[in-house]
């Protein structure tokens, strides 16, 4: 079977920036989500197998092709990028329409298309009205129609969460659903975790342009079952509480921040330290002003999947 | 499928130019010559009575400046904007979406440029020169579109090479170019799109400036298909080279 998608020691450098660092996957037809924070590079991942950049270095290879100026790929791909930016006095199905065409498709044919693509996104009532009177919510909605409206064989979606109200996202997150089951395949890139993880069954994490982990989510958290969480807690005697929490055997490492006044600890049991400093904090007379937990966010988990990557986690 | 695409993007450019603001200022445009003669009318009555007077003053207004600032409008930015608009990603991920905008946007600005300088021509000709304005309807009608068609690929050009000051640059070249490069009695005119176009003017009215002293280096001797043929090849080169360009080109628009 044809790979969906093939990256061979991929570097895409934008002069002395590095966008993407030497990236190897091969991906089979199916769902992925691409998760990364800002500036990841997720953007340029999704440009290089759309065709739109070249790599500096490695292969690109999408359904099978080079993507650069291959229109049989691109004829099997809908994009929907980041930019919410639409022609403003253009009606939203004028728009598909004429992206329909520019896809080969007929003038009539290309009409009709694009009117059920915009009903199935949601757009049946606005679809004739301009685009600059669009709503967020709305633009992101005719953007997937777009993206849709040629019935791809891979859809990526950039974003597509941005700007939508929860009831947006939850319709979305239907229309997605719904996607992969008809069994077609799907590329989502966003830097929130719970949004890929509600459509896609398999994630890629990238951060600072390089491939992190790959996997489903239980593979990912595997993962990082055995990374210590950093608890970083703000007290007036940092040292003191150190030593009394290295003693105790709850962290494994502690260090000094911000000229001795935070403590950053290390623990692969952070609901136990949890659990036990109100009691170490009481016993000691130390005064803790703050205590900062590493939170479920994407920051985290990548933070910790960076540290693993330097070998600075085991 | 690609002349489909390219007739999809000519048709989409045109239908959502045909808005109110844009009608009025390219009716100001084609009224600008006609404007400007009957202020020299005004302020001499007796100029514009004879042919040569009335071509000379059509060229220089409508298709050495008309055309042109209109294709400087249209074609130049044909590729920039998409990119500013930030809707090049989704014309881009079309198979052919690149060659598809590049001329079904250059074919659009030629549209508009030539039915500018018609309209403008005629307007003029029948107000000015009633009486003898079919002679000269028929030589400008060419001249409009040659010099739309030729212009319309060199400032394509210009705005695929250089995507940043792309209007700057193409003012500049045509003012060092097309205007003091043109107008030196040397060989080197000879490259200009103006020389031929001028070569054609002064053949259609009749007059040899080849045979008249010092003035032989300003137009050519040949034919008149000589120069439509010259020119062609100019519009083929240049529409190649920007699509070559462009084709090589990593274009994105920057992330919000």
């Amino acid at each position: 079977m044809t790979s969906l998608l093939e990256l061979e020691r991929v570097t895409k450098l934008y002069g002395p920036v590095i966008g993407i660092n030497d990236v190897t996957l091969s991906l089979p037809p199916g769902g992925y989500g691409l998760l990364g924070p800002n500036g990841a590079g997720k953007t340029t991942l999704i440009n290089l197998v759309t065709g739109q950049l070249r790599p500096t270095l490695g292969r690109v290879r999408t359904l099978g092709r080079d993507p650069w100026n291959c229109g049989a790929v691109l004829r099997r791909i809908g994009l929907c990028p980041s930019t919410t930016a639409l022609l403003p006095a253009v009606s939203g199905l004028d728009w598909v329409a004429y992206l329909l065409e520019l896809q080969g498709i007929g003038r009539s044919a290309a009409r009709e298309r694009a009117r059920r693509a915009m009903r199935m996104a949601g757009m049946e009532e606005a679809m004739e009205r301009r685009m600059g009177s669009y709503s967020k919510g709305m633009r992101q909605r005719t953007k997937l129609a777009q993206a849709l409206a040629h019935e791809p064989d891979l859809l990526i979606l950039d974003e597509p969460f941005d700007g939508l109200d929860p009831v947006g996202r939850h319709e979305m997150t239907e229309r997605l659903r719904e996607w992969m089951r008809e069994g077609r395949s799907l590329l989502l890139a966003s830097h929130i975790l719970h949004e890929v993880e509600a459509v896609a069954p398999s994630f890629l994490l990238i951060c600072s342009g390089r491939l992190l982990a790959s996997g489903s989510a239980e593979e990912v958290r595997a993962l990082l079952a055995d990374v210590p969480a950093e608890i970083r807690i703000r007290c007036d005697r940092p040292a003191d509480l150190s030593s009394r929490m290295l003693e105790s055997g709850l962290a494994d490492g502690a260090r000094l921040e911000a000229q001795g006044a935070l403590l950053v600890l290390s623990t692969k049991a952070p609901l136990a330290v949890y659990e036990r400093l109100p009691e170490i904090l009481e016993e000691s007379g130390i005064r803790a002003t703050e205590i900062i937990s590493p939170d479920e966010s994407l920051q985290s988990l990548f933070d910790s999947l960076l540290r693993i990557h330097r070998g600075e986690a085991a | 499928m690609i002349l489909r695409s390219i007739a999809a993007v000519f048709r989409f450019e045109v239908t959502r130019s045909l808005r109110f603001g844009r009608l009025f200022w390219w009716l100001a445009l084609a009224l600008f010559p006609l404007l400007v003669a009957e202020m020299f009318r005004s302020l001499e009555p007796r100029i514009l009575q004879d042919e040569r007077e009335v071509g000379f003053i059509l060229y220089v207004l409508v298709v050495r400046m008309l055309c042109p600032l209109t294709l400087l409008l249209w074609s130049t930015p044909a590729i920039h904007a998409e990119i500013e608009g930030r809707t090049w990603g989704y014309v881009a991920v079309r198979p052919g979406g690149r060659t598809a905008i590049l001329l079904g946007k250059y074919l659009a600005a030629v549209a508009w440029s030539t039915a500018l300088g018609w309209i403008s021509v005629t307007i003029f000709l029948v107000r000015v020169f009633p009486e003898g304005w079919s002679a000269l309807w028929g030589l400008f009608v060419e001249l409009v579109l040659l010099s739309s068609l030729t212009y319309g690929a060199l400032y394509l050009l210009i705005g695929v090479l250089f995507l940043k000051r792309a209007m700057v640059i193409t003012v500049s070249y045509t003012l060092l170019v097309e205007v003091v490069l043109t107008l030196i009695p040397a060989i080197v005119n000879q490259a200009t799109v103006d020389y031929r176009l001028r070569s054609l003017f002064f053949d259609g009215l009749g007059v040899d400036l080849t045979a008249q002293r010092g003035w032989s280096s300003m137009a050519s001797e040949a034919g008149p298909w000589h120069q439509v043929l010259v020119l062609a090849a100019y519009t083929g080169v240049l529409l190649l080279a920007a699509f070559l360009f462009l084709r090589r080109r990593q274009l994105v628009v920057a992330e919000e």
